[in-house]
This record gives structure tokens, C-alpha cells and sequence, in this order.
């Protein structure tokens, strides 16, 4: 991952819809979950994701926050 | 003197004493069980003893700290604070080396001994040993612990060529561990395909292609006779029963798990390949539970005993134990685990039981999409699912509502299935 990609945007928009896109290189402070920990509802979300575009999850409910990271067929970070 | 017997009600104690609580492990059964009780009771003596060096880390990540794709610290998910915070005694470096239910105390390997009112059993287990010559030679692998994963990962990055046996979910690990260091490695496996209680011949094939993709060579019908070793007693080569022979400066080792039950040796706690529990993670003895891969917990949905080792499992076994160990029969464990690899460019999950059942079926859609349901009285119990994740929800809620799916199975596997399908009772869900 480049630095940029261990930035959150610049002006975070908290009602937008949660985004993945691959990364490469995982910073140590950054959270991560592997795919197995996620509830069944966030995993269906994030295969019919993949490799890059919107997440279907409620973020208030969810185990992922912005910023994390999932351990999938790629290394993705929620954004 | 005279002694004198004070009975005094479960329930007043409950509610008025201080209850003393131990749990033995802390793997995420243990530590989970732990967040719910402090939870449940503020008050309440909460220990939890492991004999590992350090706090709960995340085990299913391991194998990416591993491959060299993920630095260390995300993989800790308790530092110490996180129990001093919570008012949790943790004992590291802490075997425990007796249970006395009676007496209701469990004694450790230097002599101390931890009261009880309710103990928790979440003791996991330890790495097969493969009971061939020279099989604890240097470069020999087993793959468990984060102390595992490091002494793999620092090995690896100088190894030349490797040996991986052990056709399972943790052997594959391993091999993926060795793809993604670069290191050419051999794969030998003692039948015709990977995983082959669970996948047939065709579905086990989308794996051994990725992994010859990564230099990893799948060898069947092989094994481990023997290793030969240097001077230095460091492995250099895997014979396998046929007498083929293989270089290996690395070899890893995953045949399966020795669950840690020898420490209920001595006690009445009903137990054969793990520990017997009813569906609230209850033993036979009222005070102790059990959760993790540790238990042969009786299983709701499958209609007989059970045994797990998957991550979601444990955890919520951990509450659900902590849960009927402050008020027995106030939730029952009723859950369809899943386990997923995610070492190739396509998904993979498990779910259920894959390897059980009395019929199956299966379907291939193409060369990275498959899929295989386990059935047992015509109810589906499990099943493995490649390539694409989409129908695990559904077939997931007609196993956990053990919806009769007789005489539909080629519906099932439609490629775009849709609970609708289904005909008669079945359609109803």
C-alpha cells in the first residue's frame, strides 16, 4: 500500500456509502479482519464487492470501519 | 467442636456473593467467555490462566504474519491493559495440570492452585505429531501458535525448497505460506486430492491448479516415510512410502489436531476425542462448561455430536458457555459455522459439516467455480462452496432451519439458485 493509500480522505464524507479497494502493503497501526470474522451479512457484502466498489453495510452495525482492512482474495480497505 | 453445615442457596449466592470464575485458555473462546461474564456479573472474580507467553492474538491471521504480507501488531487483538481494564486476572506461562471438580479447584504445573465456583474448559489442542524417524529434526515445522508462525516465517525467508504434508485446512496454509515466499515446494498428500472428505477429485482440482500456479506441486497417493538429516540434525530430505525422496531445507507439518484433554484424566468429565457438552456448553458436571474446538458439543441442528474449529464457532461459544455459566439454559449454542481460504485469486468457503452426510451433490460451473452440498436425511448439513460466495446465506438458512430438501438436489446446484426453486414444504422458506 502507498502512503496514500494509509490516509483517509481528506474530507471524509461519513454518510457515503462505505467503498473497498485493494491494497498491497498494510501499515502496523491499521486494524485487520480476516473474512472469517465478519458476519454473514458484511461477508455477502463484500464478495459481491469485490475487487473494488461500494459496500452494502450499515456501518453502525457492521464490524468494519473506515480504514480497516479484510483479509479476502485481496487485501481490501473499507474507505 | 462441632461442625456445623451452612447450605446456602445457588441463587442467593448468585445474586449476593461474589462468584469466582476461571477460565482455562485464552484463545477467542476463552477470552470471549471472559468479555461476556464481566458483562453479565460486574463483580464477579474473573481469571483466566494460559499456558501461552502471550494475550489473545488472532489465529486466523497468522498464516498472512506468516507469508510476510502482514507486520505483527494487528495480529494481537488483547494487550495486557485490556484485561487489567475489565478487572480480569491473566496468568501467562500457566499450564494447568489438574482439575478437582469435586474440590472445585484446577492446580497448575508449579503447584498453585485457583478456586472455582464455575470453571470454563476452553483448553483447545496441539499439533499431530507425525510419528515417523527424525520427524522432530530442525526445519521441521507444526503451525498453531503465533510462536509458530514466527519460527515459520523466519525460516522460510531462507529456505531453498520445501516439503508440506497434511491435506487439510491447515496443511494448505502451509503450502500457501511456502507459495507466497517463493519458495518451490512439493505438496504430498496420501490420496488423489486435497481435502477429499469434503471435495470430490473435479472440486479439489481448482486447487492443486493455483497451487501449481504458485510452484507448489500437489504429489498424491504419497506421504512420509521418513526424514533424512544432516550432521547438524537439520532435515534435508522427505521419503515418501513409495520411496520417492525430496529435497526440503523447510518442511511443515499439519495431520490434524491432539485435543488437550489429558488434563481430565483422573476426573469423571465425560470426554472421548474432546469434551462432552449439551447444547449450552454445559459438561456433566453442573460448575464446569466447555467451549472451542475442545468440545463435542451437542449439536442442534446435525442432531448429534459436533466438534468445530472455526474462529466465528469459538467465539460464540465462549459467550454462549459465559452466558449459561451465570444462568444455566438462558441460550442454547445453534449455529452453522463457516471457514474460508482466501489464499487464491478465488474465494473459498466451508460451512456446516462438508465432511459428513449420507448424500451429496455437486456441481461445476467453471475452472474456478464449484460446488459440492453434504446432505444427511435429506437435509443439507454442510458444504463447500468455490469460486462463488453468493448462495452461502441460502443454503446456510436451510440448514440451520433443516428445511427437507428430498429430491431437489439438482435445484439446489443450479447455478443462480434461488430459495424459490424449491418445491413443496421447502419453497415455504
Amino acid at each position: 500500500m502507498s502512503s496514500k493509500d494509509g490516509q483517509q480522505p481528506s474530507s471524509p464524507d461519513a454518510t457515503a456509502p462505505p467503498t473497498v479497494a485493494p491494497v498491497s502493503d498494510v501499515p502496523p497501526s491499521v486494524r485487520v479482519h480476516h473474512f472469517d470474522e465478519l458476519s454473514e451479512r458484511t461477508q455477502h457484502a463484500l464478495a459481491t464487492a469485490s475487487p473494488a466498489g461500494s459496500l452494502d453495510i450499515d456501518p453502525a452495525t457492521s464490524r468494519l470501519s473506515r480504514g480497516d482492512v479484510v483479509v479476502f482474495t485481496d487485501y481490501v480497505r473499507v474507505k | 467442636m462441632r461442625e456445623i453445615a451452612i447450605h446456602i442457596n445457588p441463587e442467593y449466592k448468585r445474586r449476593v456473593m461474589s462468584q469466582s470464575y476461571v477460565i482455562v485458555g485464552d484463545g477467542i473462546a476463552g477470552a470471549s467467555a471472559a468479555e461476556t461474564l464481566r458483562e453479565e456479573e460486574p463483580d464477579a472474580d474473573i481469571t483466566i490462566i494460559t499456558d501461552e507467553g502471550e494475550p489473545l492474538y488472532n489465529r486466523i491471521l497468522i498464516k498472512e504474519f506468516a507469508k510476510g504480507k502482514l507486520p505483527e501488531a494487528p495480529i494481537s487483538i488483547h494487550d495486557e491493559s485490556w484485561y487489567d481494564d475489565r478487572d480480569v486476572d491473566l496468568e501467562l506461562n500457566t499450564l494447568v495440570t489438574d482439575i478437582d471438580p469435586e474440590g472445585h479447584t484446577v492446580t497448575a504445573h508449579d503447584g498453585t492452585e485457583y478456586d472455582y465456583d464455575k470453571l470454563l474448559l476452553a483448553i483447545g489442542g496441539t499439533p499431530t505429531q507425525l510419528p515417523v524417524e527424525n520427524s522432530d529434526a530442525e526445519g521441521i515445522h507444526h503451525f498453531w501458535t503465533f510462536q509458530d508462525a514466527r519460527d515459520i516465517k523466519e525460516h522460510i525467508e531462507g529456505a531453498d525448497n520445501s516439503v508440506v504434508i497434511g491435506a487439510g485446512l491447515l496443511g494448505i496454509d502451509l503450502a500457501a505460506i511456502t507459495a507466497a515466499q517463493e519458495v518451490e515446494g512439493k505438496y504430498l498428500m496420501r490420496g488423489k486430492a486435497w481435502w477429499r472428505y469434503a471435495l470430490s477429485e473435479e472440486g479439489a482440482e481448482i486447487i492443486h491448479e493455483a497451487l501449481r500456479e504458485r510452484n507448489v506441486e500437489p504429489v498424491f497417493d504419497s506421504g512420509v516415510d521418513y526424514f533424512e538429516v544432516d550432521e547438524n540434525d537439520r532435515v534435508t530430505t522427505a521419503v515418501d512410502p513409495n520411496g520417492d525422496r525430496y529435497d526440503a531445507d523447510f518442511v511443515g507439518i499439519a495431520i490434524g489436531l491432539n485435543f488437550n484433554t489429558e488434563i481430565l484424566g483422573g476426573t469423571d468429565i465425560e470426554y472421548d476425542n474432546g469434551i462432552y457438552t449439551d447444547e449450552f456448553m454445559r459438561t456433566n458436571h453442573d460448575d464446569i462448561f466447555a467451549a472451542g474446538d475442545i468440545t463435542e458439543f451437542h449439536d442442534l441442528i446435525l442432531g448429534d455430536r459436533a466438534q468445530n474449529g472455526a474462529w466465528g464457532s469459538a467465539k460464540e461459544q465462549g459467550t454462549i458457555a459465559a452466558k449459561n455459566m451465570v444462568d444455566y439454559g438462558s441460550e442454547e449454542f445453534r449455529w452453522v459455522s463457516s471457514y474460508s481460504i482466501t489464499h487464491f485469486d478465488f474465494p473459498f468457503l466451508s460451512f456446516g459439516h462438508p465432511t459428513l452426510g449420507d448424500d451429496h451433490v455437486e456441481a461445476k460451473y467453471s475452472d474456478t467455480e464449484w460446488r459440492r452440498l453434504a446432505i444427511k436425511d435429506g437435509k443439507i448439513v454442510g458444504g463447500v462452496l468455490i469460486g462463488d460466495l453468493s448462495p452461502q446465506t441460502k443454503y446456510k438458512k436451510l440448514m440451520r432451519e433443516q428445511v427437507d430438501v428430498s429430491g431437489q438436489k439438482e435445484v439446489l446446484v443450479k447455478q443462480d439458485f434461488q430459495l424459490d426453486d424449491l418445491e413443496g414444504a421447502a419453497a415455504e422458506q
